[in-house]
């Protein structure tokens, strides 16, 4: 008798203890994730959500599949509507467990108008500032939403301005009125100039104007600004400048003191970990709606010479690139 | 095949796993030395690490300084940045001179380059270089701390590969020891496990043997015996346990052997302890008195022998039992049934190898019909005394009559005879006193031995008997020609004795003296015995052969002598001599050489 229980006991120790090891990771082997591209490839912003998608998903055994409805290069509605059809028979075939949508055009012409309150869950990223301009959240959904860096950028350029009177200015487009918007909702009556232009001419104009009116400047983005010449605008900013500039463009950073540009990684990881929740059983209702936090730091040192501003050291080693430097 | 005891298998697998272990602990020293190498190269890299850290805190701390200087630039932090650059320059300086580590050596380097470019930075700034000039320096001063930081790291990291590689080669050899040592402990459990299976199986099995051989032996099987053939302990006690079977099976027959014998024995035989309880007793013992064996088995011996001696009481009786004293003492045994057996009792004393007693065994003769036949004979001896009494005194009688008529015939009152008649008549008057004399000795002799004459015990001394009997006896000595001396002791004691039968054994010795002594001298002494008191009577007569000392005490018996045809007594006197003494309890006896005389000695007990 005792000897039975002996080995009993011997056996069942050995028979468990690999059960309670292997328990510790979820397997995801034969689990599907369909990402939606609503760019294409190439395209910067996407490409780093994607990226960020792909490293947290590596290894996991998660069978991802990316699907890009090109609507950067196709602005067309009809374009769009028939790019998101054809997803939503993409992801009828592949059948994925979890879908994620990354940027608007994705959510607005795959998921708002078939997946809706549906069974499948969805993950998106990359909305811009406020998603319930498409009634979301659904039932089925959870995600990142990207927020504009404007707050981060003022209290970069709040220590080198002379007063706290802000600056914006903008394209005259529908994004670029959209982050105004909520700029001035965060700055409130702080932000005493707010242009949207069309071209390089009038650009140069409100650059100008600004100088004067205000004491730090937030630059939007250049595209859409007709006859745009990144050189001449270099130019002009570093022979006209007086104020310090911040902007959230990679494409603006040289033309600025300070540029805070959005992380797209930082997208593309959390819809990705959000997936891998889901997964494992969690309801995309549990999974708490979030804003992006990181930010690329660029600091112009021409600029900063001309505006004889003194970086302090964490700024220049927290900085992803030293714009200006002349070795 | 070697054959061990239990004591030596112990002894030599207890060594066997001692030498094992030897082994394995020799084979893994090599290791166990690699193992404590590898430890002390472990300790550079440690210091290594810890000088490593130590630079790096100091980096950190210009570090936060600086960021501090270039937010609020204060002169005092201005001084403290200073002060830390010479200090740190200093520091650095001593340690690349002193050498103490290659893979140190870059971030030495990093670090002097750090306070070079922070005094380059705080230089600029005293000096309001341009801001373009300024952010240029810090982001080279920024760029040193970066490096520095990955200099850092790359240092920790090759210095944790060192390290992991140092475990690692540790963690191979200590895999090595432990296997060595699980080869170790799974050998010695397999080795001790087998040690103990067989040694156990053995002592058991052998166990189990004895086992069963002892409940044969205690079921009284003798004929049981154990095998084992081994020659351990177990095998000695199975040998001692064989031995002792064989003795036991021995003895038991033995035993039965003796049980037959004692209770086939016609005689009663009675064992008892040193308490004189009784032990055993045979079947004669139970068929005599009407009794079962255990009715006696741990009673007192007195239960069985009765006494009726007065002088001999209980404690007296059994004293002498115990001491083996008894020698056909007559006693008697009640029956069931109320009946007295008269019987010998002999008693021994069994003693142990310390001369202790232990047993005394008492040995019984039934003897009622020895004493029926002795009884039968003495009313036939008592007849025969009577009878011979009655002939007798009818015989003294008529031989009175007949002396009477002869004597007044020879003295002429009835007429006168003639000489030849006279000499006639002499000789029938000597005869008839001689048969006179024969008569009465016959009569005494029947009376002793029949127990009927009356002796008169008194206390007297024996020296006044002999001189009686000197003075009654002296004329017929002295008229033969011979010396009749006495030679008497006067220290004697008075003792009981019967005066005239005593005197009567010294008439019949003296007269026995004059008829055999032709010259010389006849000599009475008394002297003390430690018997009693000693009297003989010494003559220089023809003497005994020594064929006939053994029966001249005997009745009727004569002794022969050429020269002494024609004195034949009647073959009583010494009889009568002999009974009388006897009947004092006393002894007689002679001590003779022919033609040298005779000494007859009697003792009466004082």
């Amino acid at each position: 008798m005792g000897k039975k229980v002996f080995l009993l006991g011997f056996l069942s120790f050995f028979l468990l203890v690999p059960g309670l090891v292997n328990s510790r990771a979820f397997d995801y082997r034969g689990k599907k994730i369909l990402f939606i591209n609503s760019y294409h490839k190439e395209y910067y912003w996407s490409d780093g959500e994607q990226a960020g998608v792909e490293r947290v998903l590596a290894g996991s055994g998660v069978e991802l599949k990316v699907v890009y409805m090109d609507t950067k290069n196709n602005p067309g509605e009809k374009f769009k509507r028939k790019a998101g059809l054809k997803v939503k028979k993409i992801i009828e075939k592949f059948k994925p467990d979890v879908v994620i949508a990354a940027d608007d055009n994705a959510f607005k012409y795959v998921i708002m108008p078939y997946y809706r309150d549906a069974d499948l869950p969805v993950v998106f990223c990359g909305l811009n500032w406020d998603i319930s301009v498409y009634d979301a959240p659904y039932s089925n959904t959870t995600g990142m939403i990207e927020v504009g860096l404007y707050e981060g950028i003022h209290k970069h350029l709040k220590r080198f301005a002379q007063g706290d009177r802000v600056g914006f200015i903008g394209v005259d487009v529908l994004s670029s009125y959209k982050n105004a918007d909520y700029f001035s909702k965060q700055m409130k009556d702080k932000l005493v100039f707010k242009e949207h232009v069309r071209d390089f001419k009038s650009w140069k104009k409100k650059y100008l104007e600004a100088q004067d009116k205000v004491d730090m400047l937030i630059l939007d983005t250049a595209a859409g600004i007709k006859n745009w010449n990144a050189k001449e605008a270099e130019k002009f900013v570093l022979e006209n400048i007086r104020i310090p500039i911040g902007t959230e463009s990679v494409t603006l950073a040289s033309h600025s003191l300070i540029g805070l540009t959005k992380v797209p990684q930082e997208q593309g990881e959390y819809a990705a970990a959000a997936a891998l929740r889901i997964l494992k059983g969690e309801k995309p209702s549990e999974i708490p709606l979030v804003t992006n936090k990181k930010g690329d730091l660029f600091l112009n040192i021409k600029i900063a010479g001309k505006l004889d501003i003194i970086f302090t050291l964490s700024m220049l080693k927290n900085a992803k690139e030293i714009i200006g430097v002349e070795y | 095949m070697i054959r061990l005891s239990i004591g030596q298998k112990i002894f030599y697998g207890f060594w066997a796993i001692i030498l094992l272990s030897v082994a394995f602990l020799l084979i893994s020293y090599p290791y166990l030395a690699k193992i404590d190498i590898l430890s002390s190269m472990v300790l550079p890299l440690e210091r290594e690490m810890e000088t490593s850290q130590k630079y790096n805190e100091r980096v950190k701390r210009l570090e936060s300084k600086i960021e501090l200087y270039l937010v609020v630039t204060s002169e005092e932090t201005r001084e403290e940045i200073l002060a830390m650059v010479e200090q740190f320059n200093q520091t650095v300086n001593e340690a690349i001179q002193a050498k103490d580590s290659q893979h140190l050596r870059g971030i030495l380097n990093l670090a002097g380059q750090i306070n070079r470019a922070a005094s380059t930075l705080i230089s600029d700034m005293d000096k309001r270089d341009s801001a373009y000039k300024i952010n240029l320096q810090i982001l080279t001063v920024s760029k040193l701390f970066d490096k520095f930081e990955v200099a850092q790291k790359i240092f920790q990291r090759q210095n944790l590969r060192r390290s992991l590689k140092i475990v690692t080669e540790e963690k191979a050899i200590v895999n090595k020891i432990l296997k060595i040592f699980l080869i170790l402990e799974i050998s010695i459990v397999l080795f001790g496990s087998l040690v103990a299976f067989f040694l156990t199986r053995a002592i058991t099995r052998n166990l189990s043997k004895l086992r069963k051989g002892t409940q044969d032996i205690a079921a009284v099987n003798f004929e049981t015996r154990i095998d084992i053939s081994s020659n351990d302990e177990i095998g000695q006690l199975a040998d001692s346990f064989n031995t002792m079977a064989e003795e036991l099976r021995r003895k038991t027959v033995s035993r039965d052997y003796l049980d037959s014998i004692i209770h086939s024995m016609a005689d009663m035989l009675v064992v008892v302890d040193q308490y004189l309880i009784v032990n055993k007793v045979n079947k004669a013992v139970c068929d005599l008195l009407g009794c079962v064996e255990y009715e006696f088995i741990g009673e007192p011996i007195t239960k069985i022998f009765l006494t009726r001696d007065p002088f001999l009481n209980g404690a007296a009786l059994e004293r002498r039992i115990k001491e083996g004293k008894i020698i056909n003492y007559e006693m008697y045994c009640r029956t069931k049934d109320n009946v007295d057996i008269p019987v010998l009792l002999s008693a021994s004393v069994m003693k142990d190898g310390q001369g202790n007693t232990s047993y005394i065994i008492c040995s019984a003769q039934d003897i009622t019909a020895h004493k029926r036949a002795e009884e039968k004979e003495k009313e036939v001896i008592d007849m025969k005394a009577k009878l011979t009494s009655m002939v007798s005194y009818d015989l003294r009688t008529r031989m009175a009559a007949i002396y009477t008529g002869i004597y007044l015939i020879l003295d002429g009152k009835v007429g006168v005879i003639t000489d030849k008649q006279k000499h006639i008549l002499g000789i029938a008057q000597r005869n008839l006193d001689k048969v006179t004399h024969l008569i009465n000795n016959f009569l005494d002799f029947r009376k002793l031995e029949a127990d009927t004459a009356g002796f008169v015990m008194e206390e007297c001394d024996i020296n006044e008997v002999v001189k009686e009997v000197h003075q009654e006896m002296k004329p017929l000595v002295e008229g033969k020609g011979l010396t009749f001396k006495l030679e008497l002791s006067k220290k004697l004691p008075r003792i009981q004795f019967d005066r005239d039968r005593i005197a009567q054994v010294l008439i019949n010795l003296i007269s026995n003296a004059i008829n055999f002594t032709e010259k010389g001298t006849i000599t009475i002494t008394t002297q003390l015995d430690k018997k009693g008191v000693s009297v003989s009577v010494v003559d220089t007569g023809i003497g005994i052969g020594k064929k006939d000392i053994q029966r001249i005490f005997l009745s009727f018996e004569h002794i022969y002598h050429p020269n002494f045809k024609g004195l034949r007594g009647t073959g009583l006197g010494l009889a009568v001599c002999r009974e009388i003494i006897e009947k004092h309890k006393g002894k007689i006896w002679v001590d003779s050489q022919a033609a040298k005389g005779s000494t007859f000695h009697f003792v009466l007990p004082g």
